[in-house]
């Protein structure tokens, strides 16, 4: 103990003074307050506990998906890295891959349609074809005009109408098929009736038609097929939605869009030329876009391939539409 | 006037075994959390009661260990040690409680002092006496010294664990204890006049 005036205490000695004159009383929690502690505490680690739990447990399976705002902004990522490459390729003239185009072309972005690209495209194979003559061969130019005249038939008539010179590709070369085709047999047989000249690529394209040896009569075509022209041969086709008519005098009925199976009845007799776009002798079976097969009428005598290739037989199951094909004509 | 100065070491730094408690308090363990409860009820309540009073002292430090213990997850072992990061809780406890009570009028601290711990019947009147003409100049003192002192005082803190109560540097703290304590010399000065 030391006795000091007040004005000669350092700071420590000035704490230590006051740490006596403030000494807390040794004291005990009461037994309430340590329970009321202990209380707290197992409430806080209860709660902590189940918290912990809380994360440990894997969420389910159904609360794990993407949330809308996540999904919206992948949506907006694809929109967007769409439209930045579709607008970069078309800036820099660079071909937009089909994904993209189709995209784009789905959202109302301006750029070509996809079927007319397609189109395109499949004309300039065709085109190259005929500019490297018989190189080509014939099977490859009827393989690749068919494809034209397929993508053509996706095209509505706006589309169909920007790309004209398409159509006068795969003129050309149904023109060339027909001549080798001409050159190399004798009149088309039942078989080559199904499957020789235009017929190879889709008988039923506007100005496409297969061959006939007489000119249509009273044959119409469908809403895109021409009529048969005139000439000893006719060229008229069918149109891939095909309208509706008979054939001469047969028996025949026209098709009609749809998928019901078309019908033919047997031709007794015929007085009609056949060719052209329509049948000629006989009911032909025909069926609808996309429809099931006709029933077969029997053999008339129509003659010669066209877009329809007239004369008995069943008609053989559609796949598309306008495309009427039953089996050989007589 | 003279004091006598008897030897009393504030406490500083982390207590033998106090992480390990703490460590044990945090993986659930009631007693763990009980045994640092008893350790530090003196100095909490004795802090609490100089700042609050006697009467609103027991539920200030329940209030403070409930706080505590909700955040005990978050207390992260450091120089000012776990009685540093316990007494800031409790600081912020008095300031809330004293918000609440601002319109009523402050709870006057008691200025008996302790009965003494040891010393003959002579010593301790001296003392007492001692420790009143202090403890009247410690009043005296602004909030801002005594909130300083109260923590190095009567919590008996250090310099770092006071510093992380009241969330400043020791620097800053040595500096306000400096000035505070000279204002509370010449306080008592002028008593002792």
């Amino acid at each position: 103990m030391t006795d000091r005036p007040v004005s000669t205490l350092s700071d420590d000695d000035l704490l230590e003074l006051l740490a006596e004159a403030w000494a807390p009383a040794a004291l005990d929690p009461s037994p309430v307050s340590v329970t009321e502690v202990r209380l707290a505490f197992i409430r806080a680690t209860e709660l902590g506990t189940r918290a912990h739990r809380r994360r440990l447990v894997p969420r389910p399976l159904r609360g794990r998906g993407w949330s809308w705002r996540a999904r919206l902004a992948v949506a907006g990522a694809a929109i967007g890295v769409v439209v930045a490459g579709a607008g970069t390729a078309f800036a820099a003239g660079a071909p937009v891959p089909p994904p993209v185009r189709q995209l784009a072309y789905d959202i109302g972005l301006p750029v070509t349609p996809p079927a007319v690209v397609q189109v395109q495209a499949d004309a300039r194979t065709v085109r190259a074809d005929l500019a490297a003559g018989s190189g080509a061969g014939a099977g490859a130019t009827a393989k690749d005009a068919g494809a034209l005249a397929r993508a053509l038939r996706q095209l509505s008539p706006a589309e169909r109408a920007s790309v004209t010179w398409s159509q006068r590709v795969l003129a050309r070369a149904c023109r060339l098929l027909s001549a080798e085709e001409d050159s190399t047999s004798p009149p088309p047989s039942a078989a080559a009736g199904g499957a020789g000249g235009c017929q190879a690529f889709g008988p039923s394209y506007p100005g496409v038609g297969g061959r006939g040896t007489a000119p249509q009569q009273n044959g119409t075509a469908g809403p895109y097929g021409g009529s048969g022209s005139t000439g000893t041969k006719g060229r008229g086709a069918g149109g891939p939605q095909p309208g509706s008519g008979s054939g001469g005098t047969a028996n025949g009925s026209g098709s009609s869009p749809g998928s019901q199976p078309g019908s033919g009845r047997p031709g007794s007799s015929g007085g009609g030329p056949p060719g052209g776009s329509q049948p000629g002798r006989g009911g032909s079976g025909n069926g609808g876009p996309g429809g099931s097969a006709g029933s077969g009428g029997q053999a008339g005598s129509g003659h010669g391939p066209g877009s329809q290739s007239a004369g008995g037989g069943s008609g053989a199951p559609r796949d598309g539409p306008g495309r009427q094909s039953g089996s050989a004509g007589r | 006037m003279t004091f006598a100065l008897v030897g009393r070491r504030t406490r500083c730094g982390t207590d033998p075994g106090e992480s390990d408690l703490i460590a044990a308090a945090r993986s659930g363990d009631e007693d763990a959390w009980e045994e640092l409860y008893v350790r530090v009820y003196p100095r909490l309540f004795a802090y609490l009661a100089k700042r609050l009073g006697r009467s609103e002292a027991e539920d200030a430090v329940n209030e403070t260990m409930t706080r505590a213990v909700a955040g005990l997850s978050r207390y992260r072992p450091g120089p000012a040690g776990f009685e540093g990061w316990l007494f800031g809780i409790a600081r912020h406890v008095s300031l809330d409680h004293q918000r609440r009570t601002a319109r009523r009028p402050r709870h006057a601290p008691a200025l008996v002092p302790d009965p003494p711990v040891d010393g003959g019947l002579g010593d301790g009147l001296e003392l007492a006496a001692d420790h009143l003409q202090v403890r009247r100049a410690y009043e005296a003192l602004s909030p801002a010294d005594r909130e300083v002192l109260d923590l190095r005082v009567v919590a008996g803190l250090s310099v770092e664990q006071t510093a992380a109560a009241l969330s400043r540097r020791p620097g800053a703290v040595r500096t306000a204890q400096s000035r505070a304590l000279a204002r509370l010399r010449t306080l008592m000065e002028r008593v002792d006049d």
